[in-house]
Order: structure tokens, then C-alpha cells, then sequence
């Protein structure tokens, strides 16, 4: 009973900080004021017009929203298209040589984030490996610009979250007995029968882990965004370090915290029910 | 070699080898075996672990295909079709039941590939729960049924879609006895019933002998001998088949007179005065000794010596309810077992270390090939 008081405490008790925050007023040199408003929460879709009060949409929060689902979303999907023929070619090797293998894919998480990030960064740039290379091989004359884009960031953040994808799905295609494979070649699927109606409903559960592990995060990626976009491209985690920083917002910091939380769990909610509804569909 | 073909055979295996790894290792699962199995009957791949009866039925099921040598389906040559193309479907020795899908399911899982109308599958997959008695289970996950209840539905699965070709890979190996014994029954009822060619694999002799129509013994990729259960138990033609199915005594006789036109022969053992005509296989024309093969049950004990083949000291009494196994020492130091069917008013009790008489059925004295 104490251990789950002290989980329950841990966990929601700095949630409920910043859920309280988010109800408070901005003081002038950052920090709060103990004073009620709604005036974070209004801030996190509206603006006001500085001159004429009007109200309207803040293009600029939307599209920061925008795009932190747009790139999360696709990393999760360049990581699982990428991530599952690569834990499948590991489950096949020989078990002598598994480990090898696993070990090749997880040595980037042995590295810190920012070096990892700047190595991407060295890739892309104008004057880094890739453009240099193409341009010394005559393949291109300008260089290709795909620092500060966001392209930059969804190549970062694969690249960073696919270690993550891979390792789940792997735990679920080891455990997969490939007898079930020849069990339905030998009831008349063809293999891409068998991968759709055998294989993968069975190792789902890796799947879905992996993509949750992806797409959490990557949601609420700073220093990708911000090494890679060049600070001009944000997502939900640079605006909120914004207001706690030079922003001087913390109530609408701590508001747009709490709505990144509803995203995460409107898209897990979606995502489940996809699942769900493709159940009832195979059954 | 090719066999000769006939009419009725489902199953033609032509010359097949089966080869794994290289030089020097190389393994030969299967090395040049050929057999014919006719429609409609329950023939079983016999033999130890390692003999290739698993490779062979793997080869036949499509899931492996042979370094050399062909496979023929009712005269189609199927040799490297894949397993989706054949008519034959495989009850594994674990099962291999779908752990996503229930019981139902499970057994339309064939019909489902093979695109069948959807009243055809339901009626289908009726028939194959009240064949197998699983209709109140049919929703259940099949992770949520006994073993015996997942041998059923592993048959039913692989029944639904009526191939030409059953196959069955140990599949009653993981049961205990008594299930084991029903099972046995049961298999025999359903092959009789829908008419489909059986072909089962197995290491337990008495499981061959009880199930068959014909049985293959094999050993270390070869297939030794083929013949009905009757034919396998009373005539092997091979060492190592006599020694596999059920029990045998093989012991030194000294070959005298040879008669090369009726092919037979007078021997006798441990220089004793009583004499047996035995049949005498070519390769052994010009033996002066010769190991005899005869079954246990085939022999009987006395306590007089007077016109006995051998004597043996008792060195052993093994009782198994409806027969006893003597177990015996003969002069040479060779071991020797009488095999007797216990009555209840015996006076034949004789004590550990007794010189004792045997004798033999003579017509069950067999000299082998090998």
C-alpha cells in the first residue's frame, strides 16, 4: 500500500503541479503570480489582436501542433516500415549471430543525444558529408538543402527513436514460432498471406509497443527539433521551453504541457481503436 | 531406382536423397530411398530418432525439398511445387494451432486460403467439430483446450480442407496412455471413414503394428524393409528391423548340411545333438556359421535338458501381467529370452540360476541377411 501511494504521489503529483500552474497568471520576470485566470489556456489557440482585441486562431501555435503530429506521425511510420524488416532479418540470423546484430543496432544509444544529433547534422548540411560527396562525384553542382528543414528533423528523429521500434518487435518475432509459417503454407497461403493473416496479427504486440515507444517521445522532442530546425522550426517542446525561458509564460507553458498530454492520449485512443476495429475484421 | 508403378498409388518417392551441410560434415538425412503408398491406406514411417522419417514426410508435405530424386502425387510430379500448391496437409507433432484465431477458426483456416463460398466453409467446419466431438469448444481459444483437445482440432484443421494426402508427424506423442490408446482407435476409425491416404510417422513399434496397413522401417536414411504389420513382425529381412519390432534372440548356430537346390539348410546350436531346417539366404551358400534369428514367444522352457536345441542358467524373471520373460545365460555367454504366457495352474516355477531346456518352434527359426 505505502509503495503505491508513493507511485501514485510520484507520478501525479507533478502533473497536478503544472495542471495548477496553467490556472495562474504570468508574473513579469517569469514565475507566477497566485492569482486565477484562464488566460494560458485562452493563449493556447487564440491571440488577440495588440491593437483591435480581435480575437483569432494563432496560426502560429496551430502550426507548431501541426507539425509535431505531422512529424511524429511520420517518423512512427518510416520507423516501422524501416524498423520491421530489420528486426525480421535479425530473428532469421543464426542465434550465434543475433547478438551481433543486436548489439550493431543499439550502439547509437550508447552515445549522448546531442552527439548523436550533431552527427546528423554533419551528414546534412550544406557543406557536410552527404552534399559533399554528391558534389565531388559530379552528381550535383549545388548543394541540396535539407539542414534547418523539416526534413531535417524527421531524419533526426528517426534516426535517433529506430533503435526503439526495432527492439520490441524483434522481443515478439523471436518468440514467434515459424512452425505456425509452415502450418499455413501447408493450409494454402501464399506467403503474403501468411505474412498478412499469420505473422503479423501474432506479433502485433511488438508492433504496437514499438510504435507507442516511437511516437510518445518523439511527440515531445526538444533537442532534435531545435539542433536540426535551427530554432525556426519548432514543435510542441520548444514552444513550451520557450515560455519558461525567454517566453516568461509559465502558465502557458504549463498549459500547453497539459495539451500535449491530450494529444499523446487522443492519438493512443485512436490508435487502439484502429487496432481494435482491424481485430473484429480478421476475426 | 524406380519402382514399379501401380494404378492405385497416391504417393510415388523416386530415388530421393536428402542432403544437409558440406564436405565434410555433410549429413544424409535421406540417402536414395524410394516407396510407393497407395490410395486409401494407413502406411506409417517406422524408425529411431535421426532414421529420416520426418525428413521424408517433410519432403512429401513440401516444406523441404530433396538434394535429389523425385516425389509424385497421383503421377504429378510435385517434387519442388510449394506446400500451397499440394493437395496434402500436415498434423504437426506440436500442433502448430494458430494462437490468434479460436477453435472455428482454426479449422476454416484451409478452406479460407482456397477461397471456398462461405456457407460451403460453415458447413465444413461443422462437420469436421462433430467429427472430432468439438462442437461445444468451437469459439474457445485454443490456448484454453487440454492436449488432447489441441491433437483434435490440429486433425480437424488439417482434414477440413479433404486432401488428397494426410500426413501426421508424431502427433500422438505428447499423450499419455490412455488418451494415447483412444487416439489410436480414433485415427484408424477416421482414415477408414474418409477414405484418405494416411501417412504416419512414428518411433513406438506396438503404435505401427496396432495402426497400419503398411509400415516402412527406416534407419539412418534408409528405408530397410516394407510390408504389412503381419509381414514386418514375422518376416524381417533385416537385423535391425527383427531387432526393432517387438523383441529378439539371435544366437551363433553351426551350419552342417547345405542343400544349394532347396535353398535350405541344417544347423544347430552349442554342439548339442538336436537339428533344424532353415531356410538359407544366397549370400550365406558357403557360411560354415550363421547367427539365427527366432521371437521369444516362439520358444518355451523345461526343466529336462533331454532334446533340448540349447540350455540357458535363468538369470531373470520379468512379469507383465499376461505373459512372463524369462531371461536367460546360454553356454557361450550369450543372452537368451523364452517369452510364456502365464496360467493360473502352473507348476513351472523355476528359481534364479537353474539350468534349463530350450526349445524352439522350428518353422520360427529365421537366418537373416545380414
Amino acid at each position: 500500500m505505502p509503495a503505491l501511494a508513493l507511485l501514485i504521489f510520484a507520478a501525479a503529483g507533478p502533473l497536478i503541479i503544472v495542471l495548477i500552474y496553467s490556472f495562474l497568471t504570468a508574473g513579469s520576470y517569469g514565475g507566477v503570480v497566485w492569482e486565477f485566470a484562464t488566460e494560458a489556456w485562452f493563449r493556447v489557440l487564440f491571440t488577440r489582436d495588440i491593437f483591435d482585441d480581435t480575437v483569432s486562431l494563432s496560426d502560429a501555435h496551430l502550426s507548431i501542433f501541426w507539425r509535431s503530429v505531422q512529424l511524429s506521425f511520420l517518423t512512427t511510420l518510416i520507423c516501422l516500415l524501416v524498423g520491421f524488416p530489420t528486426a525480421y532479418y535479425i530473428a532469421t540470423r543464426p542465434p550465434a549471430t543475433r547478438n551481433m546484430w543486436l548489439f550493431f543496432i543499439t550502439i547509437p544509444f550508447w552515445t549522448n543525444l546531442l552527439i548523436r544529433t550533431f552527427a546528423i547534422l554533419e551528414l546534412i548540411r550544406n557543406k557536410g558529408v552527404i552534399n559533399n560527396s554528391l558534389i565531388g562525384m559530379g552528381i550535383i553542382s549545388e548543394p541540396i538543402k535539407m539542414l534547418y528543414t523539416d526534413l531535417a528533423i524527421l531524419i533526426g528523429m528517426t534516426y535517433v527513436y529506430l533503435p526503439l521500434m526495432v527492439l520490441p518487435i524483434y522481443a515478439s518475432m523471436e518468440r514467434f514460432d515459424f512452425r505456425f509459417v509452415e502450418a499455413g503454407f501447408d493450409l494454402y497461403a501464399t506467403r503474403f498471406r501468411v505474412l498478412r493473416k499469420i505473422i503479423l496479427p501474432i506479433i502485433k504486440p511488438g508492433i504496437i509497443a514499438g510504435s507507442i515507444l516511437v511516437f510518445v517521445p518523439s511527440l515531445g522532442a526538444y533537442v532534435t527539433p531545435r539542433i536540426l530546425g535551427g530554432g525556426k522550426r519548432m514543435m510542441i517542446g520548444n514552444l513550451i521551453e520557450l515560455q519558461f525561458g525567454q517566453g516568461k509564460n509559465w502558465p502557458l507553458g504549463a498549459a500547453l504541457a497539459v495539451t500535449m498530454l491530450f494529444i499523446v492520449m487522443i492519438a493512443l485512443i485512436i490508435y487502439v481503436r484502429i487496432i481494435q476495429k482491424s481485430e473484429d475484421k480478421n476475426a | 531406382m524406380k519402382t514399379m508403378r501401380e494404378a492405385d498409388d497416391a504417393v510415388q518417392v523416386e530415388g530421393v536423397g536428402k542432403y544437409f551441410g558440406g564436405e565434410p560434415n555433410i549429413v544424409k538425412a535421406l540417402d536414395n530411398v524410394s516407396v510407393n503408398i497407395r490410395r486409401n491406406e494407413f502406411f506409417t514411417l517406422l524408425g529411431p530418432s535421426g532414421c529420416g522419417k520426418t525428413t521424408l514426410l517433410r519432403l512429401i508435405a513440401g516444406f523441404e525439398s530433396p538434394t535429389f530424386g523425385n516425389i509424385l502425387l497421383d503421377d504429378q510430379d510435385i517434387t519442388h511445387l510449394p506446400p500451397f500448391r499440394r493437395s496434402v496437409n500436415t498434423v504437426f507433432q506440436n500442433y502448430a494451432l494458430f494462437p490468434h484465431l479460436t477453435v472455428a477458426e482454426n479449422i476454416s483456416f484451409g478452406l479460407e486460403m482456397l477461397n471456398k463460398p462461405k456457407d460451403e466453409i460453415d458447413q465444413t467446419v461443422n462437420e469436421m467439430l462433430a467429427l472430432v466431438h468439438m462442437e461445444e469448444l468451437k469459439d474457445r481459444r485454443t490456448d484454453q483446450i487440454s492436449g488432447g483437445q489441441q491433437q483434435r482440432v490440429a486433425l480437424a484443421r488439417a482434414l477440413a480442407p479433404k486432401p488428397d494426402v494426410l500426413l501426421l508427424d508424431e502427433p500422438l506423442s505428447a499423450l499419455d496412455y490412455k488418451l494415447r490408446r483412444g487416439m489410436q482407435i480414433e485415427l484408424k476409425r477416421l482414415q477408414l471413414e474418409t477414405g484418405i491416404t494416411f501417412i504416419f510417422v512414428t518411433h513406438d513399434q506396438e503404435e505401427a503394428l496396432t495402426m497400419s496397413d503398411r509400415i516402412a522401417v527406416m534407419s539412418n536414411g534408409h528405408i530397410l524393409q516394407v510390408g504389412s504389420p503381419d509381414e514386418i513382425y514375422y518376416k524381417p529381412t533385416k537385423r535391425f528391423v527383427a531387432d526393432f519390432i517387438g523383441e529378439s534372440n539371435f544366437i551363433e548356430a553351426k551350419i552342417g548340411k547345405i542343400d544349394k537346390r532347396k535353398k535350405e539348410a541344417t544347423i544347430r546350436f552349442e554342439d548339442k545333438k538336436k537339428s533344424f531346417t532353415v531356410r538359407l539366404p544366397e549370400n550365406k551358400m558357403n557360411d560354415k556359421k550363421t547367427a539365427v534369428f527366432i521371437r521369444p514367444e516362439h520358444t518355451r522352457l523345461k526343466t529336462t535338458t533331454k532334446g533340448a536345441a540349447m540350455t540357458g542358467k535363468l538369470t531373470d524373471r520379468i512379469f507383465f501381467g499376461t505373459d512372463t520373460n524369462y531371461h536367460l545365460l546360454l553356454e557361450n555367454g550369450e543372452p537368451f529370452i523364452v517369452r510364456s504366457q502365464n496360467t493360473i495352474h502352473s507348476s513351472f516355477n523355476p528359481a534364479i540360476g537353474d539350468k534349463l531346456g530350450i526349445f524352439l518352434e522350428e518353422d520360427a527359426l529365421q537366418v537373416l541377411e545380414d
